[in-house]
């Protein structure tokens, strides 16, 4: 069919281009309500450039941008529920740079193609590997590095586990140091000239 | 839909609770990935 109909195409947005190589994945056990500890710990403790955080709920998504804020660091969020306009608006100045930290639900659908985001965080563990991928999964455009942070709950187990089956891949637990080399661009084997 | 669980319980506490370190390995050690993989492979829980 397609080469009948389809004429060299070009092809985008394809599962299949999405990789988690390159990716370090990590969880963090966590029960629900030490979350935001655990969450406020990460940011003290990895070196990170721009972060996306991704929760199941936009309710979810406003609380915990809220908290973040309280905490005391910038972030900008948005959820399925916006409109469109507001969101692209939010997402282009978050690219541009202008804020550190982005909350929001799963509205991707070709995974994360800004190159200054080095850290990926479920805050909220996907049910679907097909989520998880969109969530950590990179294009391949732009270079492999980076780290992807689960926090794993008991309830979590099931999907955990069906997850890592499905995309045949596996979510370590997270070192007590975690190398920079796999996530800091100028420690990395792929330096960015643009970074700095 | 969803178990009645207080899913919202992580946004409640106070930023003060906070300013101590988050224990990983501590946690992750209440955890044996391993041992409830192999009982989930084991079992015979309905694939969802």
């Amino acid at each position: 069919f397609m080469k009948k109909h389809l004429n060299s195409p070009y092809e985008i947005n394809l599962m299949d281009e999405l990789t988690l190589k390159g990716v370090t994945q990590y969880y963090a056990f966590v029960q629900e309500r030490q979350k935001v500890h655990c969450l406020n710990t990460l940011f003290s403790k990895l070196q990170i450039n721009q972060s996306i955080i991704f929760c199941n709920s936009t309710q979810r998504v406003e609380l915990l941008a809220k908290k973040i804020t309280e905490l005391g660091y910038s972030c900008f969020y948005i959820h399925a529920r916006m409109n469109q306009q507001h969101r692209n608006r939010v997402f282009h100045d978050f690219r541009a740079g202008h804020c550190r930290h982005l909350v929001c639900s799963d509205l991707f659908t070709r995974g994360i193609d800004i190159q200054a985001v080095n850290c990926v965080i479920n805050f909220d563990f996907p049910k679907h590997a097909e989520t998880y991928l969109h969530r950590i999964g990179r294009s391949g455009r732009y270079g492999h590095l980076g780290i992807a942070i689960n926090l794993i709950t008991y309830e979590d187990r099931f999907a955990l586990h069906k997850i890592e089956q499905e995309l045949g891949t596996e979510i370590k637990p997270i070192p007590k140091v975690i190398d920079k080399a796999l996530y800091v661009a100028e420690y990395g084997s792929e330096p960015d000239p643009d970074n700095e | 839909r969803r178990r009645n669980t207080p899913r919202e319980e992580c946004f409640s506490a106070p930023s003060q609770s906070f300013l101590g370190e988050f224990d990983f390995e501590k946690n992750l050690a209440l955890f044996d990935k391993q041992a409830v993989f192999e009982e989930i492979e084991s079992s015979s829980y309905p694939a969802e």
